[in-house]
């Protein structure tokens, strides 16, 4: 019997090969998800210029994964969820609404336009099959301004970590 | 068992051990998003026109009418303003409608029309200002005669009140019948 180095001339040599193969691809296949690139930015690109105005944006996420994923939304800091001005001396905020959509979410995806807090609630979540290994689903953001006074002039924010769990 | 078959069997449950270890797990991404507000001023009623019944006008007695000689009508219009910047308030008489002076017909008969502004501006009236355009004194559509509103962070509605005053005549009976007027309050920043 030749055993060579790593005995796999031998039947149990073969077969340890070929548990070392199929290990190193259900290694491969654990990594599970990945989201490219790691991070993303969406600008609603029209100004708010009255009261009672509503305007949205949106950026389209790509994720690699090699399995079925569940998709959950959190705010990136306490408030974060919500469009809030950064002018010094404000804390003004608009009504902020998000979609989550895409062809990938199937029946999953938003529909309608979901408020801020029940968009991050834990319980909310969306879940992306495997189909051919890279999935797209759209972030929408919405703002709405006051209607009954001038939101502070400025800059506003707002930040969202998504996480896809497998 | 050989030592090789025990070093394959080893490495085979090593690796397996490795992929149970990346079964589960989670990647995150951050989104970051902006909006932009712009200064603006805009007026609370949806096409920035406010308009004085007659049934506003008082004197003690709301719905009152001139009914004598050297007899005084006011009424108080309360307009909103919404606004996010500092703002300057200017007016003018409207020249379709009788530029302000409360007319009856086509200039067949006036009543002494002034006008103040009180509320939410950096210096309100104490008296009432005539409806023209002299300097001195200083006539309410006088184009020094501004009034400023001056924003806080998160207030953004201010309250603009438009006292309007109406007189007959000391020595003759004004003609009867209604009189109408009109202006422009212009919000600048």
């Amino acid at each position: 019997m030749d055993k060579g180095v790593l005995g796999i001339g031998s039947p149990a040599g073969r077969v340890g090969l070929g548990l070392f193969v199929v290990s190193l691809c259900l290694t491969a296949a654990g990594l599970g998800a990945e989201w490219t690139p790691a991070g993303y930015n969406l600008q609603i690109q029209t100004h708010f210029n009255h009261t009672v105005q509503q305007h949205a944006g949106s950026v389209t996420l790509t994720l690699e994964h090699t399995q079925g994923v569940t998709l959950t939304v959190a705010a990136a800091g306490a408030g974060k969820e919500v469009f809030t001005c950064q002018s010094p001396g404000s804390s003004d905020t608009l009504v902020t609404k998000y979609k989550l959509t895409g062809a990938d979410l199937g029946a999953a995806a938003d529909s309608q336009w979901v408020g801020s807090s029940d968009f991050i609630s834990p319980s909310r979540s969306y879940p992306l099959p495997y189909t051919d290994g890279v999935s797209q689903v759209t972030l929408q953001a919405q703002g709405t301004s006051s209607g009954n006074r001038a939101n502070d002039a400025g800059a506003y924010s707002a930040s969202l970590v998504i996480t896809a769990a497998w | 068992m050989n030592l090789l078959k025990k070093m394959l069997l080893g490495i085979v449950v090593c690796f397996a051990l490795v992929g149970t270890a990346f079964a589960a797990g989670n990647d995150v991404t951050t989104v970051g998003m902006t909006a932009t507000v712009d200064e603006f001023a805009e007026w609370g009623d949806v096409e920035g026109v406010y308009t004085i019944a007659a049934d506003e006008w008082t004197n003690g007695v709301e719905g009152s009418t001139i009914s004598a000689v050297g007899m005084n009508l006011t009424v108080t219009k309360e307009l909103t303003l919404y606004a996010n910047a500092n703002v300057t308030l200017s007016q003018a008489g409207d020249a379709t409608n009788n530029s302000g002076i409360l007319t009856k017909g086509v200039g067949v008969d006036t009543l002494t029309t002034s006008y103040q502004i009180r509320g939410d501006v950096g210096t309100p009236d104490t008296a009432y200002k005539a409806a023209d355009a002299v300097a001195d004194p200083l006539g309410f559509f006088a184009a020094a005669n501004t009034y400023t509103v001056t924003h806080t962070s998160g207030v953004g509605s201010y309250a603009i009140n438009l006292m309007v005053q109406a007189e007959s005549d000391d020595e003759a009976a004004d003609d009867a019948g209604p009189y109408t007027a009109g202006l422009t309050i212009t919000a600048t920043w």
